[in-house]
């Protein structure tokens, strides 16, 4: 594994958190994008395990999901400095907006920086979620195209909480690959 | 000093039980913030979780930030912030330790090969609401494009495909396709 210094560690959350719009799942495929295919420091099936992790802990998965990222590059100091860096730009930016906050949500101009910069992050996201689709079909490809497909529906379609949607795949891949697989293939 | 812990507390409380992310933690802000120490009004919340939608960030921090900052100024901002992500700080550590040293074993590989593919779809879910609330705006009509991020969106995709550029990059020709559209005359 490539060594990241505390620093860049830092930096790399501060940007992601400065520019990721939706909260949850939407900083997921930036995460990726930034240490999977750019920096090249975590494989794809790590970064999908911490993002499960993050699910199972409590507060902001943004937040939670850098902290890991830290943890598992750095340990308890990666943690520390993922945290500082996850949660300084909301915590600016919301200093400075609780200001002035009427102005900020009827400034047109305002309005029209942030509406680009909403779409450009659509496309980051969309790209990366496809990268990250692509490469999941490489093992275990029919198990996994039905288990994606259905926690897109469910999520999508239904208000079961994402919660549930987790354990009960957590479930699955623990009967299936525990279980079921080898006497299927008798 | 009594409120700086008070709001240290009560954002620690609510960091526990704050389970799923996004907009999960609303009701918990309702009930804690809203109800029990009426330090802000349903409207305000209602203003938080709209300014939560136009800025990034996760909700649980932004709103952290937004009510210590109305409870006790600037310093009441950071003093709940960091109480709401301290239980996930404390559970990162744990957690990340534990799946460092247990991580292989072969029944939790197996939880993991379904948590997986679920990711990705729940990825898909994040990235398709964000795009699509980015480029519709849905009206009595029906709905329409908004085009300065349907143009920050192609953009976008283009260099993510094309190019190894910083995503804060990208996100930044977003916002200049924005400005470029206000200042347009059409």
């Amino acid at each position: 594994m490539k060594k990241i210094s505390t620093f860049e560690l830092f930096i790399s959350f501060f940007k992601i958190n400065m520019i990721t719009f939706g909260g949850g799942y939407a900083i997921m495929p930036i995460i990726k994008k930034v240490y999977v295919d750019d920096k090249k420091i975590l494989h794809e099936e790590d970064m999908l395990d911490l993002i499960a992790l993050a699910q199972s802990i409590p507060g902001a998965m943004a937040i939670n999901t850098s902290m890991l990222v830290g943890y598992k590059l750095r340990g308890t100091v990666g943690a520390l400095v993922s945290l500082i860096g996850a949660f300084l730009p909301p915590l600016l930016i919301i200093s400075i907006i609780s200001v002035f906050y009427q102005i900020f949500q009827t400034n047109p101009i305002i309005q029209a920086i942030l509406g680009g910069m909403r779409g450009a992050v659509s496309a980051v996201m969309i790209y990366a979620a496809y990268n990250m689709f692509t490469s999941l079909l490489k093992t275990n490809r029919t198990f996994s195209l039905i288990l994606m497909s259905v926690a897109f529906l469910l999520a999508w379609f239904s208000n079961i909480s994402v919660g549930y949607i987790m354990l009960s795949a957590g479930l699955i891949g623990f009967l299936y690959f525990g279980y079921i697989k080898e006497r299927l293939s008798l | 000093m009594s409120l700086f812990i008070s709001l240290f507390i009560t954002f620690m409380l609510i960091g526990v039980s704050a389970f799923g992310g996004g907009y999960a933690v609303m009701p918990l802000i309702q009930n804690y913030i809203v109800e029990n120490q009426a330090w802000i009004t349903m409207n305000e919340l209602a203003d938080i979780t709209s300014i939560s939608q136009m800025t990034p960030g996760p909700i649980f921090i932004n709103a952290a930030t937004f009510v210590g900052i109305k409870v006790a100024g600037h310093l009441g901002g950071l003093v709940a912030t960091v109480g709401s992500v301290l239980p996930s700080f404390g559970l990162v550590l744990i957690l990340g330790y534990l799946f460092a040293k247990h991580g292989d074993l072969y029944f939790i590989q197996n939880i993991m090969k379904g948590l997986r593919p679920t990711i990705v779809g729940l990825i898909w879910v994040a990235a398709i609401t964000l795009f699509t609330t980015s480029l519709f705006v849905s009206n009595p009509d029906g709905f329409s494009i908004e085009w300065p991020a349907t143009l920050a969106f192609i953009v976008g995709l283009i260099i993510s495909m094309k190019t190894k550029w910083d995503t804060l990059v990208i996100v930044l020709c977003g916002a200049g396709i924005g400005l470029l559209f206000y200042f347009l005359p059409f």
